[in-house]
């Protein structure tokens, strides 16, 4: 069986520590071999733990460098619900009233007996005990407007 | 010799006005020319006073066909005053006239006011009359109070299809994502199976949130219907996808008030429809100020014009027609919960009769992010995250031996050690 302290010195006069790392000054280590041999032991479970959180890492990032955003919806405007709902009215004014002169629309068949004041026919025609030119005369006032009055 | 009423007589020439043929005026002979007409006679006169000129301007004359005359002109001839007259027809055919049936285009005495009357020349000028009703108060909030409706891809409990419907006041939805998003602990996946970085690289919750809009209603508006087929009046979760959101703080907290919508369980206090919010609105009509006097055509285009604003709607003019004899507008917005789709109709007085019909939607739509993925990448960005993952174990382990080497220095002459463990840089794809 081997002694134990020369089997690492073996190796560190190969140049080679527990590890397979080239180890340079090897015969110096021939001193105190085991104390080196836990700290290779320690260092090679860091190396592992390290290996293992910096894949757990690498995923997470690798992932992130291939997402993108992508935004649903749009950035909307309050701006129509500031605005007070409104009911404007315009009016325009006509000029003085002169419908003693004039009347009223009036659009009505009826007769003139039943009026008062300015009355304008359309198309009237009339008979009466009198002349074709009083005939024509009257059509032609009624068309053209007249005042009723008794 | 003719008998002849004389009068002093004021009326129109296009009048229809008579004189007391009876007994008025003076009754006075004249005597005719041998040749004569009775629309146009003329008559002499021998006058009490011949250098008077006679003032009388009308005339009744029984034995030409009880005729009515104006009197055109006094001539004085030889010490006789001399008339000529003119028929009057329409005081000589009065009472056949007032029989007669006309069309009347035009009476003083029978106005139809809701015609036209184009006789007049408008004014260049206009007066404005506006009334306005904050949005704030149509739907009692303004854009503060207004609430939010979040749809969410869920495995349960779901409105349409896999889509369920929360209804949530401004605050709370700052609460909530602010919550969700700040740590994936909500989802009680363990650490130890998946770190929580990878987590937030992995899932992003907004993924399952398939719409957020902002609605100008109350979300207290969505009032509970007791069912037993859900929670309560105040939802204590919100699903997304395969996991549940809690609300812990709940009812009464002012905090995670949030309601589930669905068509059985909410309705709303207006309408009594359970996926819509009703609103309604008032105007009185303004009429012309000349409208009371000069006719209520007034009211109408192009004298008066109604201007209807209401955004996001648009603007309106009303049309004239609809509103002449309307004491009051009624708008009516009608509005579905879910997406916003709002209908506003316009009807006059308390008529069902919609005068406008538009629609629009109101909601506004909140920006809703997700992660997406682009798996082709991926082999790379491994690559990349490797590379620095080899790049960071290096440097552990030089810190490492560089330690090491340092407690023994002195009995081992300095151990350095170079390179990578294993001696080699692997590359190529994974």
């Amino acid at each position: 069986m081997p002694n134990e302290s020369i089997f690492p010195t073996r190796r560190a006069a190969l140049g080679l520590d527990s590890q397979g790392l080239t180890v340079f000054g090897g015969e110096d280590a021939l001193v105190n071999v085991e104390p080196l041999q836990e700290k290779a032991r320690a260092a090679l479970g860091d190396i592992v733990g390290g290996v293992l959180q910096v894949a757990n890492k690498a995923l997470p990032a690798a992932l992130a460098a291939c997402a993108s955003v992508q935004f649903r919806g749009t950035q909307g405007s309050f701006m129509a619900f500031v605005t007070p709902i409104r009911l404007t009215a315009r009016f325009i004014s006509i000029s003085d009233d002169r419908s003693d002169f004039i009347g009223y629309p009036c659009e009505r068949v009826i007769a003139l007996g039943q009026l008062a004041g300015f009355t304008l026919c359309e198309n009237a025609t009339i008979s009466i005990s009198g002349t074709v030119i009083e005939e024509e005369a009257i059509e032609d006032l009624l068309n053209k407007g007249v005042f009723i009055e008794t | 010799m003719v008998n002849v009423r004389l009068y002093n007589f004021d009326k129109r020439k296009n009048s229809t006005k008579r004189p007391d043929t009876a007994s008025g005026g003076d009754l006075v002979q004249g005597e005719v020319k041998s040749d004569f007409t009775p629309l146009a006679p003329v008559i002499t006169f021998n006058m009490p006073d011949p250098t008077a000129v006679p003032t009388y301007n009308y005339a009744y004359i029984a034995e030409f066909g009880s005729r009515c005359y104006f009197i055109t002109d006094w001539v004085f001839v030889a010490g006789l005053w001399r008339a000529t007259m003119a028929v009057d027809v329409l005081a000589t055919y009065q009472s056949t006239i007032f029989a007669s049936q006309q069309y009347v285009a035009r009476s003083k005495r029978l106005p139809n006011h809701d015609i036209i009357d184009g006789s007049y020349d408008t004014l260049a000028g206009a007066s404005f009359n506006t009334q306005e009703l904050s949005q704030s108060a149509l739907w009692g909030a303004d854009y503060g109070q207004g609430c939010f409706i979040m749809s969410t891809i869920s495995y349960s409990g779901a409105n349409v299809g896999a889509v369920t419907y929360y209804a949530m006041s401004w605050l709370c939805a700052q609460k909530f994502f602010q919550d969700l998003l700040s740590s994936p602990n909500w989802m009680n996946i363990s650490a130890s199976e998946i770190s929580e970085d990878l987590q937030k690289a992995l899932i992003n919750p907004l993924q399952y949130v398939v719409s957020c809009i902002w609605i100008p209603a109350r979300w207290e508006t969505f009032i509970y219907y007791n069912s037993p087929m859900f929670d309560g009046d105040l939802a204590k979760n919100i699903k997304l996808g395969w996991w549940s959101f809690d609300l812990p703080t709940g009812e009464g907290t002012g905090e995670y008030t949030v309601r589930r919508l669905h068509n059985p369980t909410f309705y709303s206090q207006e309408g009594g429809t359970p996926d819509r919010i009703s609103a309604n609105f008032t105007f009185t009509i303004q009429k012309h100020p000349q409208a009371a006097t000069r006719g209520a055509w007034l009211n109408m285009a192009p004298n008066s014009k109604y201007t209807l604003t209401f955004l996001p709607f648009g603007v309106f003019d009303l049309d004239t027609t609809d509103i002449k004899n309307a004491t009051f507008i009624r708008g009516v917005v009608t509005m579905h919960a879910y997406t916003g789709d709002a209908t506003l109709q316009l009807f006059v007085d308390n008529s069902n009769n919609a005068i406008l019909t538009v629609t629009t939607n109101l909601a506004i739509p909140v920006p809703v992010g997700q992660i997406a993925m682009n798996l082709g990448n991926l082999d790379n960005a491994l690559l990349a995250g490797a590379a620095a993952g080899v790049s960071e174990v290096a440097s552990m382990y030089s810190a490492h031996a560089s330690a090491a080497a340092s407690q023994t220095s002195g009995r081992m002459g300095g151990t350095t050690v170079s390179g990578s463990h294993g001696g080699s840089h692997k590359s190529g794809k994974f």
